[in-house]
Formats: C-alpha cells, sequence, structure tokens
C-alpha cells in the first residue's frame, strides 16, 4: 500500500514538473515581447520601434531558457534521488 | 462565460442584491466567482473549526481526516527542503493552498455551483500570495543578497542576466496562474457544450471523468510549484 501510494506520488510530481516546463518558456517569451512592445509604442511613442521589442524579445527568451534550466535540473534530481544514495552524492558535488 | 444556474446568485437576487456583475464596488464584491470564492473559503475554515473543536488523542472523523493531511503536506515539504524549521514556515500557507484551491476546483463538478478558480482574477490572485511569499522568505533568509540570487554567477554578465531572470520569475507568475485558470474554464466551457449538445445521452460523463482528475492533478500541481519555487528562494545562492 505504502508503495503504491509513494510512486503515485512520484508520478504526480514529475508530471506537474514536466507540464511547467514547456508552459513557462512560452510565457517568459510572451512577457519579454509585451513588456519591449509595450516600452517601444507607449513609453518611447514608436521612436526606438523595433529594436526594444527584440532586446526584450531576447531578455524573454533567455528567461525561458532559465526556467527551462531549473526545472531540468530538478527533474533529474528527483529521478536520481530514486535510484538510491549515488544521486545524492553527486548532487553534493555541484 | 455567463453559467445557466447558480444556486447563491439565485438566493442573492432573492435578498435584492447585485449578483452578476458590474461596475459598483459591492457588485464586483458579489460577482459569481467571488460568492463562490467565499463558499470555499468557509469550507476550508468549517473543517478546520470542525477538526479542532475538540482535539483528541486518539483522532476520529474530521480531526483524523485533517490530521492524515496535514501529515501529509508535512512530510512532502519536509521532502523538498530536508529542514524542519524551514517546513514549518511554509506549512501553513502550502495547505491552505492546497485545500482551498482543491474545495474551489471539485465545487465546478456539482450542478449549480461553479468553480472560483475558473476566473484569472481567482488564480492570479493566488498565484501573487505564492511569488510574493517566496521573494519574502527570499529576503528573510539572505537579506540583501538576495539579489545575488537574480545576478548570475559571473560578475561582468551581471547587467545582462538581471532582466533575464526578471522575465523568468514574470514568465513563472504567468504560467502558474494561467495553467489553472485554463484547465478549469476548459473543463466548465466543454461540459457546458457537451451537456447542450447531447446531454440526455450522457455525453458529458467522460468529460466529467476527466475533470475529477484534471481538478487535482491542477490543484496538486499549483502547490507542488508554490513548494519549488519557496524552497529554491530559501536554499543557498548558486
Amino acid at each position: 500500500m505504502g508503495n503504491i501510494k509513494k510512486e503515485l506520488g512520484d508520478l504526480f510530481r514529475s508530471l506537474s514538473v514536466a507540464s511547467t516546463i514547456a508552459l513557462s518558456i512560452v510565457f517568459s517569451i510572451f512577457a519579454g515581447v509585451l513588456a519591449g512592445y509595450w516600452l517601444d509604442v507607449k513609453v518611447f511613442d514608436g521612436k526606438t520601434y523595433p529594436w526594444l521589442t527584440l532586446l526584450f524579445l531576447l531578455f524573454g527568451i533567455g528567461g525561458g531558457i532559465k526556467n527551462f534550466f531549473i526545472m531540468t535540473k530538478r527533474f533529474s534530481k528527483e529521478a536520481n534521488r530514486d535510484e538510491g544514495p549515488s544521486g545524492e552524492g553527486a548532487q553534493k558535488g555541484e | 462565460m455567463e453559467h445557466p444556474l447558480l444556486f447563491l446568485s439565485i438566493i442573492l437576487d432573492a435578498l435584492g442584491l447585485p449578483a452578476h456583475g458590474g461596475q459598483s464596488v459591492l457588485a464586483q464584491a458579489l460577482a459569481p466567482h467571488m460568492q463562490y470564492s467565499y463558499l470555499a473559503m468557509g469550507i476550508c475554515v468549517v473543517l478546520a473549526l470542525l477538526a479542532t473543536r475538540q482535539l483528541e488523542m486518539i483522532p476520529k472523523g474530521v480531526q483524523n481526516l485533517m490530521e492524515m493531511f496535514v501529515k501529509w503536506v508535512e512530510d512532502f515539504i519536509d521532502e523538498q527542503t530536508h529542514d524542519k524549521r524551514k517546513t514549518l514556515i511554509i506549512l501553513p500557507t502550502m495547505a491552505t493552498f492546497m485545500l482551498y484551491i482543491l474545495v474551489g476546483n471539485y465545487m465546478g463538478l456539482i450542478p449549480g455551483f461553479m468553480s472560483p478558480t475558473a476566473n484569472l482574477n481567482v488564480t492570479l490572485g493566488c498565484t501573487a500570495i505564492s511569488i510574493a511569499l517566496y521573494h519574502i522568505l527570499g529576503i528573510r533568509f539572505h537579506g540583501f543578497g538576495y539579489i545575488k540570487h537574480f545576478m548570475g554567477p559571473i560578475p561582468w554578465m551581471a547587467p545582462m542576466m538581471f532582466p533575464i531572470e526578471i522575465f523568468s520569475h514574470i514568465g513563472r507568475i504567468l504560467s502558474l496562474s494561467i495553467r489553472l485558470f485554463g484547465n478549469m474554464v476548459s473543463k466548465e466551457i466543454l461540459l457546458g457544450l457537451l451537456f447542450m449538445l447531447a446531454g440526455p445521452y450522457l455525453a458529458p460523463l467522460p468529460i466529467m471523468f476527466l475533470g475529477v482528475l484534471v481538478c487535482l492533478l491542477q490543484a496538486f500541481i499549483f502547490f507542488v510549484l508554490s513548494i519549488v519555487y519557496s524552497v529554491e528562494a530559501m536554499a543557498e545562492g548558486h
């Protein structure tokens, strides 16, 4: 009984992390583009039009990649932990 | 989407209060999602009161249920933090999130009720609490040095890393709130559509079954991600 409960918990946790990876990438890119567009059009009155949008698009992509790395690290940490103490030891070295 | 039949709205209508949204403050405070949000809060509070009214050494009834729930949440957070003190700091907020969102999600499956979480304002409010909480925890645990979390490992890259970090945090806010909202509202719309198209032939039943799973999963995801972000903010720097 306890084993099933633990497995179900692990499954749900993996599901939650895995489904978050994609969404957090998409939304941080989206937020970057929107912020850049808002700065261009509303704050600087369209004088700087394509440049701030492009710059903030890059920032957004960077943020997305960063979220991706954090989540993937977490995911592999959880996968390693199930395999025993060797995974824990490898994590300590970071 | 306007719900066809909402019990609380009908009751408020009978009392002569504005129950379908509007511009005045009272109408906004009594909009349908707010009514059901109050109901979910009420259920959580009543559960907590029932559980703690007569504490016994050998628990039974509601106390047993709530003790099981709190114990499960505590163990779950403990697995992530490995530190009893940190666990006890975030335990009340996280348990409340789980209970409130779970009750709110499942409420939508009962005819005549709607999920308060099927409204972006409610989920954005929950997310705002969660995000503010982990930044406050970060400042509390690291003091002013918390800003180093935003600067990346290499000093000369800090001006570039700072906006990147800002957008990764904004992405978290959006993904946390819009996911919960999107899942709940899609379930409601799908149920409504199927009910209108082929209601008498049990067509919404499979979606209802899916809804039971999705409700649990989404509440759990919100809960897990709040814990993950808080733990990450409390952990030592990169």
